[in-house]
């Protein structure tokens, strides 16, 4: 069945994929969004030992999935990956660094004998969760707002956008109020989740304080979050958008993205029903006292993930648009991999679902008993 | 047609280059040591004695600090191929791209998900299944390998592809000649059998100086045990495993391995240097002593190298100048023909 898909549905396919591996991504943050909360909620060691402990547990988990959304857009649309990383350098690099420093700050931070102590390793925690966030959301933006490159006949990119003599190499996406705009939203995003998620896993009952910074961080993340949602969501709807024509020519239409959501009904339910849930989350944590938040914000989290990365694609829409060269912008059609690759990898693909029911099935297994003081007191901890 | 700023592509070697031996300084470490962890905690489970486990945890912290350097390092060569080599990502990325993801896909997140049972799971799961995790681990961190090795392997063996003029880019057109690329197979096996045997040795070290110590005596003692007999396994392991790299090395990169032996004139009946002091101011073509000083094994070198004393094995002089007895073209006439295929190309390029 898989040999008799055309080309263009697997294109489609793939960038579905890459967008669910991206929403996962976003919703895994809450990684990233705990990190970055860790002063504010915890107060006493106990409390800290309790909150990176439990965020501890699954910080492999946003990691391998950025690695996999790295792998599947080399693997599917190489152009992408050949444009983008090769010409946004340094925010590729920046964010790359945010996530070195992450991953050895949970595994040195309590060593014996570290030689930067462990402040040091929490302040690489906070930047991972801060800089590292606000700069993949500024590149996500991008997929809206354009970028400063030029392809050549061979595909080799050229960057041109200097500040100062400089060349920024991609770090100019962070001076968009959008990109800006989407940034910020997942960064205090991430910090809903991340307090939604410690709520859930975490036996609070020797911690009350804990669970009422916990409570109040869940909200008043949200309201910092939700108008810069707003603004983001209001802008796509009324933006123009970067068309492609049956000819491969690429212009400026406008209200590109608020046309596809209308004929893509469904992107438009999941968009609402993503909001909803987010919202519902938060609303059941900070006035009903639920401990299950993370599952509505989470999923709801994803929904809208998915959403903001199909919509710049899906209806004919260059994802990774040139603001240099309308023609240089990358399409899901230009920027793919051949027919033979796509239908391999969608093979491939076959083994996704037994990943992930075996992650949930783990996951389950180790979060049925929550995370309690006794266990970082005398047990393994971060 | 093409310019290529040179000092920029000598950067980005440096880069790749000081991020790969950075990576590979805790990996083949992780190979092995994942492994060693996963014998030590059946003993345990088998035997029920807590000593076992005491030994599987103590081996298991020195596991992590290597895996999320190793994990960190990773990352960051995985994005270097499109920021330092962003032409060479779209030209072969239809190709090289695929073992990316599938490595992605089954290798990491099977380490991911079971190292925080590894670590945190002692209390939460059965004894099983935390026993089943670790060996995840350790199949996990190894399938990882595997699948970067297979990218590996076709850079220094490109099959299962074709040039395609019209987007000017290889692309994949036998997925199983990609897979079983007798290179990346031979690489591979060296790679993680060169791994249990650095693990083995790492954890003989630190038990040996806990003896030496008379510090944590019988976890010592009962660590030198299992990694003796592992590392004894894997030594028998790396010597065939590494004589078939050798091999590949020597029927797909000749000029690989001239250079690594120092060959500048091709010989029959060539003998290998054991050991011996290069000359600083050698250069390909000129009729000086490429040593200043040999101890040769005669014959040995044809022997490894084709499996027959009498073969001849190509030095690099031959490879750079071409040598019409035994059929080998020099570069400039590859050079060529390289421009006369650039020239055709161009115009479907749109040039």
């Amino acid at each position: 069945m898989i040999s008799n898909l055309d080309y263009a549905t697997l294109q489609q396919l793939w960038w579905m994929i890459v967008s669910i591996v991206g929403a996962l991504f976003l919703f895994l943050t809450f990684v990233q969004g705990g990190q970055t909360l860790l002063w504010q909620v915890a107060k006493t060691d106990l409390e800290k030992s309790l909150v990176i402990t439990s965020l501890g547990r699954k910080w492999e988990m946003p990691f391998t999935t950025l690695v996999l959304f790295g792998g599947a857009l080399f693997a599917a649309f190489p152009k992408f990956y050949a444009t983008s990383f090769g010409g946004a350098y340094w925010v590729w690099m920046l964010i790359l660094f945010s996530f070195i420093v992450q991953a050895v700050s949970y595994e040195y931070r309590k060593k014996p004998g570290n030689l930067l102590g462990s402040t040091v390793y929490e302040v690489f925690l906070f930047i991972n969760g801060s800089i590292g966030i606000l700069l993949i959301g500024a590149a996500v933006g991008t997929f809206y707002t354009g970028s400063n490159f030029t392809l050549d006949l061979y595909n080799r990119v050229t960057w041109d956008y200097t500040l100062l003599g400089i060349n920024l190499r991609g770090l100019e996406a962070a001076f968009s109020l959008f990109n800006l705009s989407l940034g910020i939203f997942l960064v205090f995003n991430a910090r809903v989740l991340g307090a939604l998620y410690l709520l859930n896993s975490i036996d609070l009952s020797a911690t009350p304080n804990l669970e009422s910074r916990l409570r109040n961080g869940t909200g008043h993340n949200f309201l910092i979050a939700l108008p810069f949602l707003l603004y983001v969501l209001v802008s796509i709807l009324f933006r123009s958008g970067f068309d492609v024509d049956s000819a491969g020519t690429v212009s400026l239409v406008a209200s590109k993205y608020l046309s596809t959501l209308v004929a893509m009904p469904y992107l438009l339910i999941l968009l609402l029903a993503g909001i909803v849930l987010v919202l519902y989350g938060v609303v059941s944590t900070f006035f009903k006292k639920s401990n299950k938040g993370i599952w509505f914000s989470g999923l709801g989290t994803v929904f809208v993930g998915l959403v903001v990365l199909c919509l710049p694609a899906f209806n004919n829409t260059a994802f990774y648009p040139s603001k240099l060269d309308l023609q240089s912008s990358l399409t899901i059609h230009n920027a793919s991999s051949s027919l033979f690759t796509l239908t391999t990898m969608t093979y491939v693909a076959l083994g996704i679902p037994f990943v992930l029911a075996y992650v949930a099935y783990v996951w389950k297994l180790m979060d049925a008993k929550k995370l309690t003081d006794v266990e970082v007191t005398h047990e393994e901890s971060y | 047609m093409i310019d290529v700023d040179l000092s920029m592509v000598n950067w980005a070697r440096a880069q790749f280059a000081l991020t790969a031996m950075y990576h590979w300084l805790f990996v083949p470490l992780t190979l092995g040591l994942s492994f060693l962890c996963a014998f030590f905690e059946s003993i345990y489970v088998r035997t029920g004695d807590k000593e076992w486990r005491a030994i599987t945890k103590f081996w298991m912290t020195l596991f992590g600090i290597n895996f999320a350097i190793g994990v960190a390092t990773g990352i960051i060569l995985e994005f270097e191929f499109g920021t330092n080599w962003s032409n060479y990502s779209w030209i072969v990325g239809d190709i090289f791209g695929a073992p990316l993801a599938i490595e992605g896909i089954f290798a990491f997140f099977l380490e991911a998900t079971f190292f925080a049972v590894m670590f945190f799971g002692w209390n939460r799961v059965s004894k099983r299944f935390h026993l089943f995790s670790t060996w995840m681990v350790a199949v996990g961190s190894n399938l990882s390998a595997v699948w970067i090795l297979v990218a590996n392997g076709w850079m220094q063996n490109p099959v299962g592809m074709v040039f395609n003029p019209e987007t000017a880019r290889f692309e994949m057109n036998n997925f199983f000649e990609v897979v079983f690329n007798p290179v990346a197979v031979t690489k591979f096996v060296h790679a993680s059998s060169s791994g249990f045997l650095m693990a083995s040795l790492f954890v003989l070290t630190i038990s040996s100086w806990f003896l030496i110590k008379g510090r944590h005596v019988q976890m010592a003692k009962k660590s030198i045990v299992v990694a003796s007999v592992f590392g004894l396994l894997s030594s028998s392991y790396v010597a065939f495993t590494g004589d078939e790299s050798a091999y590949e090395v020597a029927q797909k990169q000749p000029m690989k391995l001239a250079a690594i032996e120092g060959l500048y004139k091709g010989e029959t009946k060539a003998g290998i240097v054991a050991a011996g002091i290069l000359n600083p101011s050698k250069k390909p073509g000129d009729d000086q002593d490429p040593f200043l000083l040999k101890i040769e094994i005669p014959y040995l070198l044809s022997l490894l190298a084709n499996r027959s004393i009498d073969s001849f094995v190509p030095g690099i002089d031959d490879l750079v100048y071409g040598n019409e007895t035994h059929d080998i073209e020099s570069i400039s006439s590859k050079i060529n023909r390289g421009k006369t295929a650039l020239r055709v190309v161009y115009p479907f390029t749109g040039g």
